[in-house]
């Protein structure tokens, strides 16, 4: 099977990719293609999501974006399995590992798509607030088809298996959420530096919260404009 | 610990096993590229590293002998007194002969999906032989059915013979098969 004929099959079919790869050298000559197709896919997003601010940005969240979807795959992926396993739901590693690396193929074809449309609406000058929320629900929209991808590996039947499958979205949403913030900035301030990384500080709930508060227009000693630009207050 | 110090010692962690993996997929005889993938995605690609590549193309049967063969391997986990007489290396020898019986039969498959093919001579033959092999491999995988019943049956008669009988009569079926369909494949290809 070719590239070309991989990224089709995810797109079309990527349960019957599973079960007809389900072996572990399957998975290890099909892995290196599925992560080619899912770096590939994710940074065409990334460098969508970089030409907001532009630059240097363009490159930075081209490299970072893949990881996004990467990392908390890896990351959660033994507790999936855990999970499942608890709920006696019998899945393989092997083939939670393949119906990962579909699902993340997936979700990296889908977002390539979305690219365009996202392209369009940075480039209609939206406010920093909107850009990101765009920005967030496209990746909950490419997001999702990946992991009923993954969901689809489990076979049928275990007691508490809708228990154990909430549970796995709901581990996934928070790790995907505390990579990115440890993987930000991807938009960048209209204001802010243009760097790769920033220091780690604090978590992502503490940051939700701020934001939150932002949100409501609560900005103590600071006045903000719908662009995201900040005016300190005079006295 | 600072956290910037706490994140790359992780990393730095990471990477180390992934290294580990690459080092025994390059081991085991994998490509390049898939040792290559193991350092960004070794948790992945960790079930390879028990198993060789076979080098065997999967055949027409092949997601029914793995799910066949998986419910038979669940079957027996779950009936304790089954695992003395059905055995891990029972399961894999069983589960190799099938795979290689299948992998035969898509190398006919492609020979026989060649163009220009169907006005050579034999070709008939090899068709038939190639559909009796395939019978052949799915009364195999209709044996493993019926073992799994028998090991049900075990739970509730104990008839620990059974099981055996039947085992032995499903590898004697599997051991015939691959003398017969190799020899009548290969003649048949030949010709």
């Amino acid at each position: 099977m070719d590239t070309l004929s991989l990224v089709i099959a995810t797109l079309r079919d990527p349960q019957r990719l599973v079960n007809d790869h389900d072996r572990p050298e399957a998975v290890a000559v099909l892995a290196p293609r599925l992560l080619l197709i899912t770096s590939a896919g994710a940074a065409t997003f990334g460098a969508v999501v970089g030409s907001y601010r532009g630059d240097l940005q363009v490159a930075f969240v081209a490299l970072k974006m893949p990881l996004l979807l990467l990392v908390p795959v890896l990351v959660t992926l033994p507790a999936v399995h855990a999970a499942w396993r608890a709920a006696e739901v019998d899945v393989s590693w092997q083939r939670l590992a393949l119906a990962s690396l579909v699902g993340l193929s997936r979700s990296a074809v889908l977002a390539a798509a979305a690219a365009p449309v996202l392209w369009l609406l940075y480039s209609l000058g939206i406010d920093y607030h909107f850009a990101t929320l765009v920005m967030a629900a496209a990746l909950v929209a490419v997001g999702l088809p990946g992991f009923f991808t993954l969901l689809g590996a489990a076979p049928g039947g275990g007691r508490l298996k809708a228990l154990a499958t909430m549970g796995c979205l709901v581990l996934l949403g928070l790790s995907t959420a505390q990579t990115g913030w440890l993987l930000r900035p991807f938009l960048a301030r209209p204001t802010a530096e243009v760097t790769l990384l920033r220091p780690v500080e604090s978590d992502v709930f503490s940051a939700l919260y701020s934001t939150t508060r932002s949100a409501t227009g609560y900005y103590p000693g600071w006045e903000a404009e719908r662009s995201g630009h900040l005016h300190e207050l005079g006295l | 610990m600072s956290p910037n110090l706490l994140v790359a010692t992780l990393l730095g962690l990471y990477l180390l096993v992934g290294l580990g993996v690459a080092g025994r997929l390059n081991q085991l005889g994998y490509p390049g590229l898939t040792a290559a993938s193991a350092m960004v995605a070794w948790p992945l690609l960790w079930s390879a590293t028990s198993t060789a590549p076979s080098g065997l193309a999967p055949g027409p049967h092949h997601a029914r002998i793995q799910a066949c063969l998986e419910a038979l391997a669940r079957t027996v986990r779950e009936e304790p007194a089954a695992s003395t007489v059905v055995g891990p290396a029972e399961l894999d020898s069983l589960r190799r002969s099938l795979f290689r019986a299948d992998a035969r039969i898509a190398a006919v498959d492609h020979l026989l999906n060649e163009p220009g093919l169907s006005d050579e001579p034999g070709v008939q033959a090899l068709r038939q032989a190639r559909n009796r092999a395939s019978d052949q491999v799915e009364a195999v995988l209709a044996g493993v059915l019926q073992l799994r019943v028998q090991v049900g049956l075990l739970a509730l008669a104990g008839d620990t013979a059974g099981v055996r009988a039947r085992l032995g009569d499903l590898s004697s079926r599997v051991a015939a098969l691959e003398e017969l369909e190799a020899g009548t494949l290969l003649t048949n290809a030949r010709s």
